[in-house]
């Protein structure tokens, strides 16, 4: 998996430089101007941090029910903070739009809540591996499942309770000089997250190799 | 049983309450023509929002290439030191 990271890292950024001038051709929004065009990196990073809130999620399912495998342990790490990552670019880039088209930085609403509450799970996660010492992997994984529990709270509310948050029906619905941008983005985004997840999964598996070299030598 | 989870979620529900009213207007006001309107520019936000993005990929991109090769170089040492 790890030979495919340099192609797909060319990709994402070979798409990533031609973004500017896709959402420069995108039309502003009638009501929210200029300041709409966050949309399309606030979008793409909140979609990957739930696939990495999910991917966490499963990977933590199958170490605590398939007999602690040391790959599915890795592969929830990586996923925890790669939503770490793009979470924070959610987190960061939503108040920034919200500012202009709300008249607020923040609101505490369902979306916006609930969203800190998984990004602040992740932080959970990875802070436990950190300094959690013995046994620490069970119970972050556990952490993993709640966090996966979240993604279709997150998802849905904005469609059941009352907030100043686009609800989901806007995607569908965009014209296509707004939607070829944002799913451009959304491709560039899921290439440089697939080869992100390759690294840091390749930084786990050397360490674990690096451990057990050294119990060899020690032995 | 259901006495006490009907209570608790009372005495939960009267901070949020509270706090709703707070921000319930109380009554109309005639809009002042000439009060100083906010026009804040969204150029900067749309530029520290994209920065501020890219910024964060390109550190952890960085911090993973770091690591990468820390423990590369460290798992190589070890078995150069094996080897001996």
């Amino acid at each position: 998996m790890t030979r495919a990271v340099p192609v797909v890292l060319l990709i994402a950024a070979a798409m990533l430089a031609a973004s500017p001038f896709m959402i420069d051709a995108a039309p502003p929004e009638v009501t929210m101007g200029l300041v709409q065009k966050i949309f399309y990196v606030h979008l793409p990073s909140a979609m990957i941090f739930m696939v990495s809130s999910v991917m966490c999620g499963v990977a933590s399912a199958i170490y605590l029910m398939g007999g602690r495998s040391a790959k599915a342990d890795r592969i929830a790490l990586a996923a925890a903070e790669l939503a770490i990552v793009f979470g924070l670019i959610t987190l960061v880039t939503g108040p920034l739009w919200g500012r202009k088209a709300w008249g607020v930085w923040w609101v505490w609403d369902a979306r916006l809540t609930s969203t800190l509450v998984m990004w602040l799970l992740y932080w959970s996660f990875v802070l436990l591996r950190r300094f959690g010492g013995a046994g620490s992997e069970t119970l972050s994984a556990g952490v993993g499942l709640f966090g996966m529990a979240l993604v279709p709270f997150v998802y849905w509310s904005v469609n059941v309770w009352r907030t100043l948050h686009p609800m989901t029906s806007v995607v569908p619905t965009l014209p296509a000089s707004m939607g070829i941008p944002l799913w451009w983005d959304v491709v560039a985004f899921a290439c440089l997250f697939g080869a992100l997840f390759a690294l840091r999964t390749r930084v786990e598996r050397l360490r674990t190799d690096l451990d057990s070299a050294l119990a060899d030598a020690d032995e | 049983m259901i006495k006490r989870v009907v209570l608790s979620c009372m005495l939960l529900a009267v901070p949020a309450v509270a706090a709703a009213q707070q921000n319930m207007p109380t009554g109309f006001k005639a809009f002042d023509e000439s009060a100083p309107r906010e026009t804040l520019p969204a150029a900067p936000l749309v530029f520290i929002a994209y920065s501020l993005a890219w910024i964060a990929l390109a550190f952890y991109a960085f911090t993973l290439w770091r690591k990468l090769g820390k423990v590369e170089q460290d798992l190589a040492e070890l078995r150069r030191l094996v080897k001996r």
